[in-house]
């Protein structure tokens, strides 16, 4: 199968609004011997036409992700919110390095906001949160990728189905 | 510089969930949560295996993995290149990771969601910092705890000791002020019943010694019967002792109930350390604490290095009293006691002894006593030995226990707790003398 027929080419707004309220992102993808790599991304926003997903990352901190990208495209990204364990998985197969614009810069400083908000009551306080989201302004990189397929990974039975719309 | 896996074990505690990548053979990569990365030794980590998923698939395929594990107090993060080796289903290391999750899974509202299937255990081949801003460490004063220098005291400390009693006393004592471990408590081991029995204790309310602990039961259980420290850093109710007590009393009639386990009835970390020599359990130390997150790996390490001291200190000192018992012990004359009698009444069955109505000691140290007491009554002598109990026809002491001095440690606390009316009292290495300070009436029932 090599895409989810409920995407239908877009996400759903229930998907387009949870991975971009400022929740927890982890990057992977890998070389040409399929060495995985993996970073964080400090803020996901879906690119205007919905098609796309754009992650902000830290270049010093994936140089070997950001690399792997550049030369195979396979990338999977995972959505965790902290407070309820609710995790989305979602893959692609052509991710690209894209210039940075305005509506990223928006994104991230409305997801360190949020992402402090989610694991403040968790025992982190804002420092940590400011620590986690600091990176000169030279250092920020855009990936973009458009969503194949996305996966429930919410710990339980469920974890590693396909995600349904409706689900 | 790279670190050491050992240096970044901070991260490696379960606070933050750790991320690991995989890739199957078609080239797709996969990210997904894991909750434990636990620290196995210097060169591995294994990863706690809770479901079947497409992590679990990939790794069996391409056992090239990369981990990224965060510091919960600075911040500091790093990637780990890991190459998995094998997965355990039991086992030490199963057990202690399968505790360690129990407590992760209560703190996080997990606990009928997470539950370890096995232990995956990986090579790690390389600690890699994650550049970027990161807090200082949390410095010696802020732990508390300067092990080296508490330690040091510690080993000199044990040296001095003579006899097991205040072998025991001193270390929890020692551990209370140096350490700032207020809860403690060391229990032997008794291999024919496969129970752990509470000798001294700090900290409680009731001593709570002779109280008693199968293995496998709670975290104290589990550490006896798989030889590996267990160390829980939240309260899990699964490894309480009311749970686990519960559980065992229903499967074992002689366990001793009547006397309650001293324990914290909600301790948010535990930690029990084998006392081993060779391969044999002598001992189980246990620490607990009202905090979360009380103790840690290094602490774990601390503990289980005083715990290889105490097992030399055990061993030593029943063999300098194997040693010294050799004369035979002298008669000492009675005098008239006052007041009204005692009954003393004791069930063959289980060995409890109850003192006029109020419950004393059953088992092995119940037997004791009772022998003692019917000695002095054929014999009128208040002075025996070790020996000549290890010995005795009628007591048929368990072959594989030769922890006696523990015994007695045991039964001379239950009746200095319990009455003024009779006690034992130390008299040199391996001897001892019955005090009695009221008349006995002795009444043996089957």
């Amino acid at each position: 199968m090599g895409h989810n027929a409920g995407l239908q080419g877009r996400l759903s707004a229930d998907l387009l609004a949870f991975v971009q309220k400022g929740i927890s992102i982890s990057v992977a993808s890998r070389d040409r011997r399929l060495v995985p790599s993996v970073s964080r991304a400090l803020a996901c926003v879906a690119s205007e036409d919905g098609r796309q997903l754009r992650l902000l990352v830290v270049r010093s901190q994936a140089v070997e992700l950001v690399r792997d990208l550049e030369c195979c495209g396979a990338i999977a990204v995972g959505f965790t919110e902290p407070s309820t364990h609710r995790t989305l998985q979602i893959k692609g197969g052509d991710a690209a390095l894209v210039p940075i614009t305005p509506r990223d810069q928006e994104a991230l400083a409305r997801s360190e906001v949020a992402f402090g908000g989610q694991i403040e009551p968790l025992g982190f306080d804002q420092a940590y949160t400011r620590r986690l989201f600091s990176a000169g302004p030279d250092d920020l990189v855009v990936i973009a990728f458009t969503p194949d397929k996305v996966y429930q990974q919410t710990p339980g039975p469920a974890a590693g189905a396909l995600w349904e719309p409706g689900s | 510089m790279t670190p050491s896996l050992s240096a970044i074990r901070p991260c490696l505690e379960g606070a933050i969930p750790g991320i690991v990548a995989t890739c199957d053979l078609q080239g797709t990569p996969n990210v997904s949560y894991v909750s434990q990365v636990h620290y196995v030794d210097a060169d591995q980590v294994a990863l706690s295996f809770q479901f079947f998923n497409k992590t679990r698939h990939n790794m069996l395929q391409n056992p090239q993995m990369t981990a990224y594990v965060m510091d919960p107090v600075t911040t500091a993060r790093y990637r780990l290149a890991l190459l998995y080796l094998r997965t355990e289903t039991e086992g030490p290391l199963f057990q202690a990771m399968k505790a360690k999750l129990a407590g992760i899974a209560s703190h996080t509202g997990m606990t009928d969601v997470f539950e370890l299937k096995g232990a995956d255990v990986c090579r790690v081949l390389q600690v890699e910092p994650v550049p970027g801003e990161v807090a200082a460490a949390p410095t010696l004063a802020h732990s508390g705890r300067n092990w080296l220098s508490v330690l040091r005291a510690l080993s000199e400390s044990i040296a001095r000791q003579s006899d097991l009693a205040a072998l025991f006393d001193e270390t929890l004592s020692a551990l209370a002020q140096a350490a700032g471990v207020t809860h403690s408590m060391l229990l032997m081991a008794d291999a024919h019943r496969q129970t752990l029995y509470t000798v001294a204790t700090r900290g409680y309310a009731d001593s709570g010694v002779g109280s008693e602990i199968p293995l496998g039961a709670g975290v104290i259980g589990v550490a006896a019967q798989y030889r590996v420290p267990i160390r829980i850093t939240h309260y899990a109710a699964e490894y309480g002792y009311g749970q686990a007590l519960r559980a065992a009393c229903a499967s074992d009639a002689q366990l001793e109930t009547a006397i309650p386990f001293p324990g914290l009835p909600q301790p948010h970390s535990q930690l029990a350390l084998p006392v081993l020599q060779g391969g044999d359990l002598l001992a189980v130390l246990y620490v607990e604490s009202e905090q979360a997150a009380g103790f840690s790996y290094d602490d774990e390490d601390a503990l289980m290095l005083l715990a290889r001291l105490l097992a030399d200190a055990i061993t030593r000192l029943q063999w300098q009293q194997e040693s010294a018992e050799k004369e035979s012990p002298p008669f000492t004359p009675l005098h008239p006691l006052q007041g009204q009698p005692v009954v003393v009444r004791y069930y063959a069955s289980n060995h409890s002894i109850f003192l006029d109505e109020d419950y004393l000691i059953k088992g092995v140290a119940g037997a004791i006593l009772w022998r003692l007491l019917t000695i002095y009554h054929a014999e009128q002598r208040l002075e025996f030995s070790n020996r000549e109990l290890r010995l005795d026809a009628q007591l048929r002491l368990p072959e594989v226990d030769d922890n006696l001095e523990a015994r007695l440690i045991l039964l001379r606390r239950r009746l200095a707790e319990k009455t003024g009316a009779l006690a034992l009292v130390r008299t040199g290495r391996g001897r001892f003398r019955l005090q009695l300070n009221r008349p006995l009436q002795l009444e043996g029932l089957p």
